[in-house]
């Protein structure tokens, strides 16, 4: 007995010792601290249906009314084409660009995959592969575009990629009421595009026997194995190192004989097209009961984007990282929904997010200086007599 | 044309105020990402103040004198919600993009959470009366119409309130200490502090100046073009952090940004009335004028941009904690 415990003991070591553990750390601290945010200001607001509301919470998915089963299907759904942005940004991330152009990518990547998925019947069972690799295609292009700008003329990721974010909503938007697609893929009582034909859909694979009905297709397993790629793609190829040092220092990149051009468009093209690949797994899916997904054309900027930033700062950024970010984030989300239902605004759960991704941005500075806060313990519990040091934010303004 | 101008500076002004707000924390070395919230958390602050003062019949006669406290309350609002970006940045010089980033998602969250909790049938809207704000005065009718249409009659206080606010910091910029030494602490911080400056004092000021104009403009950019707030300013502060860069963190050249990028905006939202442009509809009905009049303000951006951006201006020190002396 005495010996399996030494061995845990020598495993937890070595497993402090890895490359993502202070990261996982951060983000658990992050995580609590945010929940406990968010079942506090429930308390403050409504103390007597607080108990049910942090309750549901808490049990997220579990609340769907068909069961936890389905929930946790509805979940997966939920969270793929998030798990895809969530890769674009962090891929972004790891190669030192911000790209929060994924709504952008996300888009051209609907309206590619969709114009196959409608218009590409002679395409027979090849149709959802070509429509899903148009649709990569045009992110991957569309998101060429920043790193294009940035490399050759110094101007900055995040401006081109939000500006091209606007460009996408209304040129796509413009194509499809265009005289040429408008009768072919668009509802004109609805103004939305028409359904996906049916054999162009995803299939569900296995999981419409695990889940029936949930919604959930074989999307996950394409995102997940995107994620053990895009990781592997980073940390154990050339190309990932190249990519990565450009991020770390440009200038030392170059000298060290890397195309740091090449490597920034490169970057920015690769994270457009995981974006892409999510807008046209999003719209290709068969969604639940099989109803099919549609493209509604307004003037706002899809959300999904812009979701991916949380989760991949949740995650720091680590490709694996984003799977399990996403799926939390989602949890919650599901959670909020069903908060409603005893009198809770669901938008306590963006509160409880933004607390998390709020602290996530210091609990990774706390957990890496975990040394030095223990020492400053210590130290304060040797000399009990000299005056407590108090950690006030304002109280330092006159240090220096 | 009159139509055209008047629309634009519903435009410009909230780009050039928040744009200026951008400038103060860059230039002191705190990247403001954040912008977009701040911006939310301002328009929520005052439209709130103004829906509840206008239901309570509160300064009825003097609509103007409303609207000041109502920015003043903004600009607060937006103050108090940047010590969320300055704690982060400056006492825990942590990751600013992501602190932003938080900012960002937690003001839109906070907005619309505030405004269901505290409104009747827990609606998200908060709605006001914007016709009472506008300035309605003949002060030029009679010399110039367009004139006065343009800048008494349609107009309102906000115009002026953006015009004071830039010509005030090119002033604190350019021609007093405090900017010189605030610029100092985003270009050098090291030296900054070595002639005794206090980094730490100053990257707050600039945060929390941020902040206040942040949220002011985020309220003048909510006002005049709607009849509600929705918890959302669709991106705003996002135009207008590119506007800084456009800019080049100087605020004559970002007064200009603001107005190219307005005037284009402006025409997206009204080329139907040009007749020049109706009639080119008419001969042409086969090329979408409207997606192009839509996404030219963000071409043309694009375009200048990548033709003056060679050679950025932007604050060397900008995004990177700095670690003061004595901690």
């Amino acid at each position: 007995m005495n010996n399996f415990m030494l061995k845990i003991k020598s495993f937890w070591k070595k497993v402090q010792k890895l490359d993502g553990y202070n990261a996982v750390v951060g983000a658990l601290l992050a995580i609590a601290i945010g929940l406990l945010v968010g079942i506090v200001l429930m308390i403050i607001i409504n103390p007597s249906s607080s108990i049910f509301g942090i309750g549901r919470l808490l049990k997220g998915m579990f609340n769907h009314p068909r069961g936890g089963w389905i929930g946790l299907g509805q979940m997966l759904y939920r969270a793929t084409p998030i798990i895809f942005t969530g890769l674009a940004v962090a891929f972004a991330f790891k190669t030192g660009l911000f790209n929060i152009g994924a709504s952008g990518q996300f888009t051209v990547g609907i309206f590619a995959a969709l114009l196959v998925g409608i218009l590409g019947d002679k395409l027979g069972s090849f149709q959802w592969i070509v429509a899903v690799l148009s649709g990569m295609t045009a992110g991957f292009l569309w998101g060429a575009i920043p790193g294009l700008f940035k490399a050759k003329y110094n101007v900055h990721e995040v401006i081109t990629s939000i500006m091209f974010n606007y460009i996408a909503m209304y040129v796509v938007n413009g194509l499809l009421n265009s005289n040429f697609l408008k009768t072919k893929v668009v509802d004109g009582s609805t103004n939305r595009t028409v359904k996906i034909d049916q054999a162009a859909r995803t299939s569900y694979g296995f999981f419409d026997k695990i889940f029936p009905n949930s919604g959930l297709d074989i999307s996950i397993l394409i995102a997940i194995g995107t994620a053990i790629i895009i990781y592997f793609v980073l940390n154990k190829t050339v190309f990932g190192r190249e990519l990565k040092s450009v991020g770390l220092n440009r200038d030392a990149a170059k000298y060290a004989g890397v195309n740091e051009k090449r490597s920034i468009v490169l970057s920015m093209a690769i994270s457009g097209m995981l974006a892409g690949m999510g807008g046209a797994l999003f719209i290709l899916a068969p969604s639940i009961y099989n109803l099919g997904t549609v493209y509604a054309i307004e003037n706002v900027i899809i959300s999904s984007g812009f979701d991916g930033i949380p989760v991949a700062l949740l995650a720091s950024s680590n490709p694996i990282g984003v799977v399990f970010s996403t799926i939390f984030v989602s949890y919650i989300k599901l959670a909020g929904n069903s908060m409603q239902g005893v009198g809770f605004v669901a938008e306590i759960v963006e509160i409880i997010i933004a607390t998390i991704i709020y602290f996530s941005a210091f609990a990774l500075i706390m957990t890496q200086n975990l040394g030095k806060i223990k020492d400053f313990f210590k130290r304060f519990k040797k000399d009990k007599k000299t005056e407590p040091v108090i950690e006030a934010p304002n109280s330092k303004a006159g240090d220096n | 044309m009159a139509f055209f101008i008047s629309q634009s500076l519903f435009f410009i002004i909230p780009l050039l105020i928040v744009a200026l707000a951008g400038m103060f924390s860059e230039k002191s070395g705190t990247v403001n990402i954040a912008l977009e919230g701040l911006m939310v958390m301002g328009a929520f602050c005052g439209t709130f103040f103004i829906n509840k003062m206008q239901a309570a019949g509160f300064l009825e006669g003097s609509p103007q004198f409303l609207l000041l406290i109502s920015l003043l309350l903004a600009g607060i609002g937006g103050a108090i919600f940047s010590a969320l970006l300055g704690f982060l940045a400056i006492n825990m010089r942590a990751n600013q993009v992501i602190g932003g980033t938080a900012i960002n998602l937690l003001a839109g969250a906070l907005a619309i959470f505030l405004a269901r909790q505290f409104q009747e049938n827990s609606a998200v809207q908060i709605s006001y009366n914007k016709e009472v704000f506008r300035l309605k005065s003949d002060f030029l009718a009679e010399t110039s119409p367009t004139l006065n249409y343009i800048f008494f009659e349609q107009a309102y206080l906000t115009l002026y309130v953006g015009i004071t606010i830039l010509i005030i910091s090119t002033i604190v910029i350019y021609k007093t200490k405090f900017g010189s030494r605030l610029s100092a602490c985003g270009e050098h911080p090291e030296a900054a502090q070595s002639v005794g400056i206090n980094v730490y004092r100053y990257r707050w000021a600039g945060v929390l100046i941020s902040g206040f104009l942040g949220g002011l403009g985020g309220l003048v950019y909510a006002l005049p073009i709607s009849v509600s707030f929705e918890g959302t300013v669709a991106g705003y502060g996002f135009l207008a952090l590119a506007v800084l860069i456009f800019g080049q963190w100087k605020p004559m050249r970002i007064f200009i940004a603001a107005i190219f990028f307005g005037l284009f905006k402006a025409l997206s939202v009204t080329f139907f009335s040009f007749d020049w442009i109706a009639n080119l509809i008419e001969i042409y009905p086969n090329i979408p004028f409207g997606t192009i009049f839509r996404i030219l303000p963000y071409l043309a951006t694009m375009v200048v941009l990548a033709l003056s951006s060679a050679s950025s201006k932007a604050p060397k020190a900008s995004g990177t904690p700095f670690n003061f002396k004595g901690k």
